[in-house]
């Protein structure tokens, strides 16, 4: 079982890496795509912007081949803006048409009194299925945009004022973490051990 | 509501900690790498790194230094200090950096903001600023680790590198840095009820009141703060506990 982490030249690999070394997790950084073809499953890290993102992969002619391995029921992992860009279509930056793996549209926090952008913040996951050992838990988010989906696509979410923002979203064989498992402490971790062994 | 930050900050020269922690337990009292998983044990929501070292020769430790630590701590690492352009952001991140903190480069550069936030998203550009009171409700900033003064106005430069796509605002007062009077809440909260991003307060703070005080007359969004949790005076630990007792939200 080796995994895939996407090396797309902006994102920053180095926490993801060392969270999957803490594991012993056999995985390949890489940007080809015979060798993510052999993995059996998919990482998509993130950091930056979701069009800056999209153009990345798109530059590398990996959007095709992710959508192929997902609908081949590859499981597929994004993280932060690798969540993000899972969805139909992102306004981060340029309005920029996603992977379309998961319905939905990411769009920028709205201005609510009392709370900043960027979402900064150690907050409490809630699942829609309470019984998840780690409902109530703390993960560290980093973020100004979130992914706005159908509520049987969310797993777990969290709240920002009124708003309900997805945390993790899952779609058959495709999940997406919103917030930073491997800066989020031992529950961070293990959240997304449980995921990858999933 | 949402829990506010603590931040430990060590300053690291020649990639060793110069104001150290006096824990009881640590065999190397200078090892940044040591004092980081402490930090991180005590429940710290966050790292700071300020790299303090003067030539950029010895530079190269602070990215051995960043590195061991992240592979050690995970919970997020910023790391400020000597930061002047996208490459010197680019090899922190490299190595391990979650988010880069960049003081005096911005205000001789301020389209080094908008260029970093763009190529790495807002939420991993940290704008520090120091701050010194010129008149009422009125703050000058400071650039070269306060040694240079400028003719720019505090508020006005924080609302700019907000608008050019800042994450945070890491706001040091320097009239009560080393004091241990308190924060300067009123610059704080002069500050934070007139820009969108968090602001995290430095400088000053001496007991636990006022962590507080940050929080409920600043209206900062994180507190850090270095001597305090140096000396042993109060652990982390003690500091979210008094908060909560506050009724404060923190993450325990």
């Amino acid at each position: 079982m080796t995994i895939a982490v996407i090396n797309y030249d902006q994102g920053n690999l180095f926490s993801i890496i060392n969270a999957l070394k803490f594991f012993n997790f056999d995985f390949i950084v890489t940007n080809k795509k015979t060798e993510i073809q052999n993995c059996s499953q998919i990482l998509i890290p993130g950091v930056g912007a979701y069009d800056k993102t999209i153009k990345s992969l798109e530059r590398l002619n990996l959007l095709e081949v992710i959508k192929k391995e997902a609908y081949n029921k590859k499981k597929i992992v994004g993280i932060c803006v690798g969540m993000q860009i899972l969805s139909d279509s992102g306004n981060e930056g340029e309005w920029t048409e996603g992977l379309g793996l998961i319905k939905g549209q990411v769009e920028r926090l709205p201005t609510t009194e009392g709370l900043k952008i960027p979402n900064i913040n150690w907050q409490k996951l809630k699942y829609n299925d309470q019984t998840s050992t780690y409902n109530s838990e703390m993960v560290y988010f980093l973020h100004s945009y979130f992914m706005r989906t159908e509520d049987k696509n969310i797993v777990s979410y969290i709240n920002y004022g009124e708003l309900k923002v997805p945390a993790i979203v899952k779609y058959m064989n495709v999940w997406g973490i919103q917030f930073h498992p491997e800066k989020s402490g031992k529950i961070g971790l293990a959240i997304l051990k449980e995921i990858l062994e999933k | 509501m949402l829990k506010k930050r603590i931040i430990p900050c060590l300053d690291v020269d020649r990639g060793r900690v110069v104001k150290g922690v006096n824990f009881v337990d640590l065999i190397d009292a200078g090892d940044p790498v040591e004092q980081a998983k402490i930090y991180n044990s005590e429940g710290a929501d966050e790292l700071c790194f300020l790299d303090i070292t003067a030539s950029s020769d010895d530079r190269e430790t602070l990215f051995e230094v960043v590195k061991k630590t992240a592979e050690n701590c995970f919970i997020p690492l910023t790391v400020g200090g000597g930061v002047r352009t996208i490459d010197d952001i680019s090899r922190l991140l490299h190595h391990g950096a979650d988010k880069v903190s960049i003081n005096t480069a911005a205000v001789e550069n301020i389209d080094l903001v908008a260029k970093a936030a763009k190529k790495y998203g807002s939420s991993t550009i940290v704008i520090a600023v120091d701050a010194k009171k010129n008149g009422d409700k009125s703050w000058n900033i400071f650039t070269h680790g306060g040694r240079k003064p400028t003719d720019i106005d505090a508020l006005e430069y924080c609302i700019e590198v907000a608008n050019l796509g800042a994450g945070e605002i890491l706001l040091t007062s320097m009239d009560r840095d080393g004091t241990k009077i308190g924060f300067d809440n009123e610059l704080l909260s002069t500050v934070s009820s007139s820009i969108d991003i968090p602001v995290i307060a430095s400088g000053g703070v001496g007991k636990l009141a006022h962590f507080a005080e940050g929080v409920l007359e600043g209206g900062a969004s994180a507190l850090l703060a270095a001597s305090i949790f140096h000396f042993g005076e109060y652990s982390i630990k003690d500091v979210k506990t008094y908060l909560a007792e506050q009724n404060i939200a923190v993450r325990i």
